[in-house]
């Protein structure tokens, strides 16, 4: 009896220091620690996903991917990597993820791990609050550039002779703002077309500069009517 | 004589009057005489629709319009004068300009002629023209508009050469009988006024009127005119007319018929109601009551409380001014601008009035695809219209509403919008502002889709 205790004893012994010496040997491994929001519960609006590293990460070799691609970026922060999703993504779709390599602070690296989730059609409302509030905090603060020039507050401007407006075209970081002035002549203007329509121009430009803007810096599309 | 004319007109019975409006209806060269004594005076400025009662004296308005075919006068215009503002109801009809067009044109030929056909004794061969009902003389004007040939209102002659004054063009004008007949022709007077569509292949006579005015829905009714006409803005008195143009507008729009275009256009035809190209646009002078151009009453509605707010606007910032939208709260206000535009227009987003507001852009796309008040449209096949709201960025990072649309090109006001001294990110929302602007091509511009009230 009292020999099987002992073997008993002996055996738990093992089972705990083998299973203690397992767990040093991962947490001394590079791995890959969770997700945030778990694989299984991300939605189509989840707006970013957040891989947790069991070591310090570094930038050096970084490169991830995905299928179909609805990264919009990524970055590290300590033991994370967060990126940033292009969202909605399309419900009821297989997206495969794969990093092609990361490396931690200590050296280490993991080549070629891939994970799958398929996102779920969720309202809003039942999003985790952290990912209400990203969405949330996202929206506005991403438009054009352009549009934050100073005549955009004065236009469109009307009279009877011109209307002059912004016009934003271009895609990306390549969209650029120009304006539009758009000149009505009537009929008593048409016997002497080239000095009306130079009067409008010359308005124009005034009420530009009127704000203490420079119209040279401008571009003007002119269309006379 | 004029005046001792419409005082006989008075005495007049009324049965008589329905009879004599009937034959001048039937015989519109012949001459006839009557006079309703109908006053709307007290009809508000704000509404475009109007229907009253021939001769009534007490009660003013009525649902059910004219009977078919009788014009319905009102104070201070003969039967005469009502029927060329049927005439120039009738090619606004023809043209698609809907009440507002035919508004402008009738406020025009009140300031111009009193609605007579004008012949002028300067320009002698005027006064040969058949149907001249009276006449009037500055520099070579003639007819209900008080068109000049000299100045190239006529398609049969290109005008006068530099800028002549009042004995040359006079001179040139009489040089010219068919054309000064055609000025005299109260359809052509209205076709040329109105001008034509954008686009289509149209001579030059007839392409500097109403409809080749950009805005010409948007704008009072009296600056309309003063700038198809080119008056001086500082002695033009269109703005005296403009009440009595709707009533008889108001009064007359259902019976009159469409008149064919004495000179016929070629070119691509309007496809929107009161807009006369191909763009779409909201006339914003009064409030809507109708459907026009196949915008709802809503969505014209709307986009007129957005273009106050942005008038409104200038350059102000902060939740004291975007509080409005936002119940109060200091937040990212984009979707509360559209939402609050929208309980304006009597339309809640969420078709809920106490609970009107949605603060969030994902939120308002997954109303649009519950379909219950408002509903979703990827750009994708889909062919926007003033007062959608636009999910503007792959990643839906903004909302504005559709104001206007003109080919691929549309206007968008909305609300937290960047400003002048609005950076990336840390000035959003207190230094944002409601803005208005352009967007070339709506297909290639990070546009995701568009939320619907219809």
């Amino acid at each position: 009896m009292k020999s099987k205790v002992r073997l008993l004893a002996v055996l738990g012994v093992i089972m705990v220091g083998g299973l203690s010496i397992l767990s040093t040997i991962r947490s001394a491994r590079f791995h890959v620690a969770g997700f945030d929001p778990s694989l299984k519960t991300v939605a189509t609006f989840t707006p970013s996903l957040t891989v947790h590293f069991s070591k310090p990460l570094t930038k050096n070799g970084l490169e991830i991917a995905m299928s179909p691609n609805a990264i919009k970026s990524y970055d590290i922060s300590g033991k994370d990597l967060v990126v940033k999703l292009t969202y909605p993504m399309q419900a009821k779709t297989k997206y495969r993820f794969t990093i092609k390599s990361v490396a931690a602070e200590s050296g280490a690296t993991i080549k070629n791990y891939t994970a799958s989730f398929t996102p779920k059609d969720m309202p809003y409302e039942s999003l985790p609050a952290g990912q209400q509030k990203e969405l949330f905090n996202n929206q506005d603060k991403d438009q054009p550039a352009a549009l934050s020039d100073p005549i955009i507050t004065h236009l469109p401007y009307h009279t009877l002779g011109f209307t002059l407006s912004a016009l934003l075209s271009g895609q990306g970081a390549n969209q650029k703002l120009t304006l539009d002035a758009e000149i009505t002549l009537s009929h008593a203007e048409m016997s002497d077309e080239a000095n009306a329509v130079a009067q409008y121009k010359q308005q124009i430009t005034d009420y530009i500069s009127s704000f203490g803007l420079d119209p040279s810096k401008y571009t003007i599309n002119y269309t006379v009517q | 004589m004029k005046s001792h004319f419409i005082a006989a007109l008075k005495h007049i019975p009324c049965g008589l009057i329905y009879l004599l409006l009937a034959m001048l209806t039937i015989l519109p060269t012949a001459k006839s005489y009557a006079y309703s004594t109908d006053d709307f005076a007290t009809i508000p400025n704000q509404s475009w629709w109007y229907n009253g009662q021939l001769c009534g004296t007490g009660s003013s308005t009525t649902t059910g319009g004219s009977p078919i075919g009788v014009p319905i006068g009102i104070t201070n215009y003969t039967p005469e004068e009502i029927a060329n503002a049927l005439t120039i109801i009738g090619i606004a009809k023809t043209e698609n300009l809907g009440q507002q067009g035919a508004i402008i044109g009738i406020d025009t030929a009140i300031d111009e002629s009193h609605l007579e056909n004008l012949a002028n004794p300067a320009v002698p061969v005027s006064l040969n023209v058949p149907g001249k009902q009276g006449t009037g003389q500055d520099f070579d004007s003639v007819g209900i508009m008080q068109q000049r040939v000299a100045s190239g209102w006529s398609t049969l002659v290109g005008g006068a050469p530099g800028n002549p004054g009042p004995a040359e063009s006079q001179a040139y004008a009489n040089q010219h009988p068919d054309a000064v007949a055609q000025l005299m022709t109260q359809a052509y007077a209205a076709e040329a006024f109105f001008g034509s569509p954008p686009g289509s292949n149209a001579p030059h006579a007839l392409s500097k009127g109403l409809q080749n005015l950009s805005g010409w829905q948007g704008m009072d009714p009296a600056v309309a005119a003063i700038k198809v006409q080119g008056a001086d803005p500082s002695v033009a008195r269109y703005g005296d007319y403009v009440d009595d143009a709707r009533n008889i507008v108001g009064k007359n729009w259902d019976s009159a018929p469409a008149i064919p275009l004495p000179v016929p256009l070629s070119g691509p035809a309007p496809t929107t109601s009161g807009c006369g190209d191909s763009a779409a646009t909201v006339n914003c002078t009064a409030d809507a009551t109708t459907t026009v151009g196949g915008l709802s009453v809503v969505r014209q509605n709307a986009v007129c409380v957005a273009g106050r707010e942005l008038s409104n606007w200038g350059t102000k910032t902060g939740v004291a001014n975007f509080g409005k939208y936002s119940q109060g709260n200091d937040e990212l206000w984009c979707a509360d601008f559209v939402s609050w535009v929208y309980l304006q227009a009597n339309y809640p987003v969420t078709g809920n009035t106490k609970n009107w507001r949605i603060n969030n852009v994902t939120v308002m796309r997954q109303l649009g695809q519950k379909n219950q008040a408002m509903h979703w449209h990827p750009t994708s096949g889909y062919k926007p219209k003033p007062g959608d709201l636009v999910i503007n960025g792959y990643d839906e990072h903004h909302i504005n509403m559709v104001v206007k649309i003109v080919g691929n090109k549309i206007s968008v006001i909305g609300g937290d919008q960047p400003g002048p001294e609005t950076h990336y990110p840390s000035d959003y929302p207190d230094k944002s502002v409601v803005s208005g602007y352009d967007i070339s091509d709506y297909r290639y511009a990070n546009i995701e889709g568009f939320v619907t009230p219809d």
